[in-house]
């Protein structure tokens, strides 16, 4: 692809997806810039069609969208995945596709607080709508029939397999795994590697993606006997906010700018790389901790409400 | 079977409290001691009123010398401090202590002996506080004793007093925290579901989780200015690398949450008032969200107190609009409550009169709440009389109201006699009028530039009128409570004697007699709704568990103090828990702080140094597992047939869940001093300060390195305990005291070896700090460890009762041990090299 090359020498992705960035104007004397964008441009117009994670999400869709089909072909509209769950699936993958299709994208190698809401937007609601929206059971479904079972037991097909699955539902583990993924990708090291390298930043964001999603999964997943007690599930995201919200405090009040990277390139929003540092600190410190406490609220009231109606005994912890 | 008045004189033999002077001393039954701590929390809100009132004095003309700018210093301070600490908290943590067990439907709470040590600990921090005036030398720098103010460059002794006096009232705060939390989850009457836990308990399981992790910030907070003042730390002197504002930082962390922790409590006993007098209570999930929203949030906002700080300017609107979600959780439960009372004819009776009060002056402070909340209107009147109005008519409006409608409600349980209705409606008139007359003009002489703190006013301001009407509504406002007292005194000694239930109320408290017997329950009552003394609900089958278990413990244990356990969420039964009669172990436990504390303040650091031996050596008696109880138990015969067991294990123990709340309060504190390191790391232009290298990796890698050996080892041990390995155990145990004591040896050497003090620079002190920390971590868990291995190795008894509930809490905290050395040597040793 013969892209024009960005001032720290990668290739821009504007230019590698060719003529979609409509340069208003035409004018073009602005000096190139690491995501392509120029003074002057419609930033809204900015969006990064990457083959590959069109690709990947396309396919996503037509799997789920054939589990559902059969499984509502055979059992009715609404069965075995409610309605809600379907258009949280849906919506989860139309957050993905907003994430890093959109100027989110695009605009994220110039602006860290426009990165920071592309990370909310794949970690605190892509991830948690995607689970809400069951995709394991979507996802068995469209396969044929005699594979059904076979690949929906694989926790049973030897005893690795079975390690994994109880790790992946044990709260310290994931809660840890999540926290040193949210901390490690913020050290400047890490962080400015990825604004530098595709495949570092690709693998950035599916890290956060998959991560976010064994994370919210352990809250809120729809199989109530393998998630955790929602009582102590706002607990885990209680504490989950705390850590988050500490990282986006020192965003905030740092003194100086992490990362060089964005020096000379957040002055065209009008912004000082510290300003901008500061607005993504804030991001991830309110709007973001506020999905945690809206989860958890939500939660807690249809535990609340169950409980009042129990009049099983059953022990839970 | 026994008749029930044989049954109810063998319970009260083991229930009583002990008699005699000497006795009064050892009492740990939950309804003395949440007296005890009502009288002397009311006892300090006199003392705060008048302190108050001196103030008001010398405000009422301009440039007055009533009292000297010193004087009204100390004042202000010692007014602030004993309001939020000696009495807001305590006085609704006694209310808490007096009536959880009761509305749960338990005997006590889950730990008497803690609860007496709360008390002692929490009466001996106020009379630290105020055993600054003997010496002439008064705390002065304000409750917030914002450094360097409150820094030793800055003022004297009384700041030691206020540190370490606040250090045991947060303990006894800490302590009150386990102890809501553990009883609210294990000690619930069987089948009351949390789903249909009374609202008062939902606010004091959320305010006992916030204040675990607040009050223990605080701690972490007071010790570090303690420790600049006495050993020459630096962690808030700007000239040695230090930080002032991280004591704002850690100060508000527990500052904001403080606010909801007195006022989630408050609107409990506004849910449970409106709930008796509208006869319903609307909104039951929306109320449990709310407060669950509230507390939530109350930890992210605390920047709000900091506006004038030098925040960023681009982060202030995000957190003006965050703090409307307090408003927006607040604003929910109000209309829960107006909803409730909607269309209803409640009889207006003192206790609801002064809910009602709450309910103006609570919107009132809530709507200057949402103002302050405003950026550029919080600059304008920062630091004026408007923002002593507005935290006025939120705390007095949110706290004092409400509470005083709570004691004209439970008082009558508690003495077993009405209160006058007739004096109840002159002392909220009087509350009422004096408030609004106090409190009002203040937001007026707030926007004319009045500012708070301050001793006196200039003529030239124009408000002498306001500052006089307040000065008068503060006595109308005082002489509510003496008609209260009044009132009280009245009562107790002619007043008309209080059925059951005088309001008709629905909680469980009314169901047994006024005042209640010491034993409280006959038998655990059995629950299937949210109000269990207006709806007899359908009994359940005969082998139903919850029915099973209350016809077990009906008039039982008689040889011992028993209560049922239940699950944690379904209110199961699950067991009966053996508890503690009266001990004088936590008296001599918190006279042994109280002198180490004051050795402190006299700087006779030995004295220090036994009286801490002391109190350890005492804790270790109060801990160390009594042989004969556990053989008494482990004979008993009741439960046995119906599967409740008497020596429980694992998280059905209230011990289990005690330990978990240890383990969190660790943890905060750890993350506490974790956050102190990495913020003072934020602001140092090289780090480590002062030109050091970056601390050597291999030495500190070999010697955290032992820590995991042991946590190995013990896992090793557990491994061979439930095998029933005699040999394999004593060799694990071992592995894991020799790799402690190994930890602890090369950490002290490499302190030792280190080429900088802890006065040098904040990394030093921070570094010292961490090191300290983890080290003292590790002794306190080779004490558990070494028990645990002596007791295995003595005792040849079954493992599957005490003794492996004993393991189980030493593996908690062990693995808790290596854990923390793992942050620590992050923190200390690695983070330098990617940061």
């Amino acid at each position: 692809m013969g892209g024009r090359i960005g001032v720290n020498g990668r290739v821009s992705k504007l230019s590698r997806i060719g003529s979609l960035a409509i340069v208003a104007g035409g004018g073009g004397v602005a000096e190139a810039h690491p995501s392509g964008y120029r003074a002057g441009d419609a930033w809204w117009q900015a969006w990064h069609v990457d083959g590959l994670v069109v690709f990947v999400l396309g396919l996503l869709a037509a799997w789920f969208g054939t589990g559902l089909y059969r499984l509502w072909r055979r059992a009715g509209v609404g069965r075995g995945i409610p309605v809600w769950r379907a258009a949280a699936l849906a919506a989860g993958l139309a957050a993905v596709c907003l994430a890093l299709l959109s100027p989110l994208d695009v605009l994220s190698d110039d602006l860290s607080w426009v990165h920071m809401t592309q990370h909310m937007v794949l970690m605190a609601v892509a991830a948690p709508l995607m689970v809400l929206g069951a995709p394991g059971l979507a996802a068995v479904w469209a396969l044929p029939r005699r594979w059904r079972s076979l690949v929906g037991d694989w926790p049973q097909w030897n005893r690795v397999a079975g390690e994994l699955w109880r790790a992946s539902w044990n709260p310290w583990w994931i809660w840890l795994l999540h926290a040193v993924v949210l901390w490690g990708w913020h050290l400047p090291v890490l962080y400015q590697w990825a604004l530098v390298d595709p495949l570092v930043h690709d693998i950035e964001h599916l890290s956060f993606f998959l991560t976010a999603c064994l994370f919210w999964r352990i809250a809120i997943d729809h199989r109530r006997h393998l998630r955790l007690n929602p009582g102590l599930g706002v607990l885990y995201l209680f504490t989950t906010s705390l850590h988050a919200m500490v990282l986006g405090i020192f965003m905030t009040l740092a003194p100086q700018h992490w990362y060089p990277i964005y020096e000379g390139r957040t002055e065209l929003w009008n912004l000082s790389p510290l300003e901008d540092q500061q607005l993504a600190g804030a991001i991830m410190w309110m709007p973001a901790c506020a999905v945690y406490i809206v989860v958890a609220a939500g939660l807690f009231a249809s535990w609340i409400q169950g409980l009042e109606r129990a009049g099983r005994y059953e022990t839970v912890c | 079977m026994k008749d029930v008045k044989e049954a109810s004189e063998q319970l009260h033999q083991i229930w009583r409290k002990p008699s005699g002077f000497w006795g009064w001393f050892s009492v740990v039954n939950n309804r003395l001691l949440g007296v005890r701590f009502m009288v002397t929390a009311f006892a300090f809100f006199l003392i705060g009123g008048v302190l108050a009132l001196l103030m008001r004095i010398q405000l009422t003309v301009p440039e007055n010398t009533f009292l000297s700018p010193q004087t009204y210093n100390e004042l202000f301070t010692m007014h602030g401090s004993t309001m939020m600490f000696l009495f807001a908290v305590p006085m609704l943590e006694g209310l808490a202590v007096y009536f959880l067990p009761i509305m749960l439907g338990s005997r006590d709470l889950a730990f008497p002996r803690l609860s007496a040590f709360g008390y002692w600990t929490y009466l001996f921090g106020g009379l630290v506080f105020y055993a600054s005036f003997f010496v002439g030398d008064v705390p002065n720098a304000g409750w917030f004793a914002y450094t360097p103010l409150s820094a030793s460059r800055y003022s004297g002794m009384g700041m030691d007093f206020w540190a370490l006096g606040l250090s045991l009232v947060e303990l006894s705060g800490i302590v009150a925290a386990v102890e809501i939390v553990v009883t609210v989850l294990k000690f619930r009457a069987p089948g009351m579901t949390l789903g249909r836990m009374p609202i008062f308990a939902w606010t004091m399981l959320a305010v006992g989780v916030m204040s675990l992790f607040a009050f223990t910030t605080l701690l972490v907070a007071t010790l570090l200015l303690e420790l600049d003042r006495t050993a020459g730390t630096q962690f808030f002197n700007p000239n040695r690398g230090g930080s002032n504002l991280l004591w704002q930082h850690l100060f508000w962390f527990f500052g904001h949450p403080e606010v909801y922790i007195i006022f989630l409590p408050a609107t409990g006993i506004v849910s449970t008032i409106v709930g008796t007098y509208s006869r319903r209570l609307l909104g039951y999930t929306i109320i449990t969200v709310a407060i669950l929203v509230t507390a939530f949030v109350s930890f992210g906002l605390w920047a709000h107190h900091m506006y004038t700080t030098g925040l960023p300017e681009l982060s202030l609107s995000f957190f003006a609009a965050a703090s409307l979600m307090i408003a927006l959780a607040s604003g929910a439960q109000v209309f829960a409550w107006i909803a409730s009372l909607w269309g209803r004819r409640p009889s207006l009776e003192p206790p609801l009169m002064f809910i009602l009060g709450f309910l103006v002056i609570f919107v009132m402070g809530g709507m200057t709440g949402v103002m302050i909340a405003i950026v550029p209107f919080d600059w304008q009147v920062h630091d004026t009389y408007f923002i002593v109005a507005h935290f006025h008519y939120v705390l007095i409006g949110g706290a004092v109201f409400p509470l005083m409608g709570g004691l004209y409600y439970w008082i009558p349980k508690i003495t077993g006699r009405m209160l006058n209705p007739l004096l109840g409606h002159a002392s909220f008139w009087a509350a009422f009028v004096g408030f609004h007359a106090t409190f009002f003009p203040m937001h007026l002489m707030g926007f004319w530039g009045m500012p708070r703190r301050v001793y006196t006013f200039p003529e030239s301001l124009g408000i002498e009128g306001h500052n006089v009407l307040a000065t008068i509504g503060a006595f109308v406002f005082g002489f509510a409570f003496l008609i209260f007292l009044f009132d009280l005194l009245v009562s107790l000694l002619v007043g008309e004697r209080a059925g059951e239930n005088p309001w008709n109320g629905d909680t469980l408290e009314w169901s047994i007699s006024s005042p209640p017997p010491s034993y409280m329950f006959l038998a655990p009552p059995v629950v299937r709704g949210r109000h269990p003394c207006w709806h007899r609900e359908p009994k359940g089958s005969e082998g139903d568990l919850a029915e099973r278990a209350s016809e077990v413990l009906w008039g039982q244990p008689t040889a011992w103090r028993g209560n049922l356990i239940t699950e944690a969420v379904n209110a199961t039964p699950q067991g009966i828990q053996y508890l503690p009669g009266p001990s004088y172990r936590p008296l001599l436990v918190s006279l042994g702080l109280l002198i180490a504390f004051l050795a402190v303040l006299t700087k006779l650091f030995l004295v220090t140094l036994v009286a801490a031996v002391f109190a350890l050596g005492v804790l270790a008696k109060w801990l160390w597992p009594d042989r004969h109880v556990i053989a008494m138990l482990r004979s008993s015969e009741l439960g046995r047939r119906e599967g409740l067991p008497i020596l429980v294990t694992g998280s059905r123990s209230t011990v289990w869940w005690g330990t978990i709340c240890l383990l969190t309060i660790l943890a905060t504190a750890l993350a506490a001093l974790t956050y102190a390191y990495f913020y003072i790391r934020l602001y140092a232009s090289e780090w480590p300060q002062t030109g050091l290298d970056p601390p050597a990796l291999l030495g500190p890698a070999i010697t955290y390195g032992t820590l995991l050996v042991s946590g190995a080892g013990l896992f090793w041990a557990n491994r061979a305990f439930r095998g029933g390995k005699a040999n394999a155990i004593q060799f694990a145990f071992t592995l894991v005291v020799l790799s402690g004591a190994a930890f602890l040896a090369l950490a002290v050497y490499g302190l030792v070896q280190l080429p900088f003090s802890h006065r040098d620079h904040a990394y030093g002190s921070l570094f010292y700090l961490h090191s300290i920390f983890i080290s003292l971590l590790t002794l306190a868990g080779l004490a558990l460890v070494g028990s645990a291995q002596i007791r295995v190795w003595s005792e040849h008894e079954d493992r599957e009762g005490s003794m492996k509930l004993q393991m189980q809490v030493t593996s908690l905290l062990w693995y808790f041990v290596v854990v923390a050395g793992v942050c620590t040597f992050t923190t200390l040793y690695l983070s330098p090299y990617v940061l």
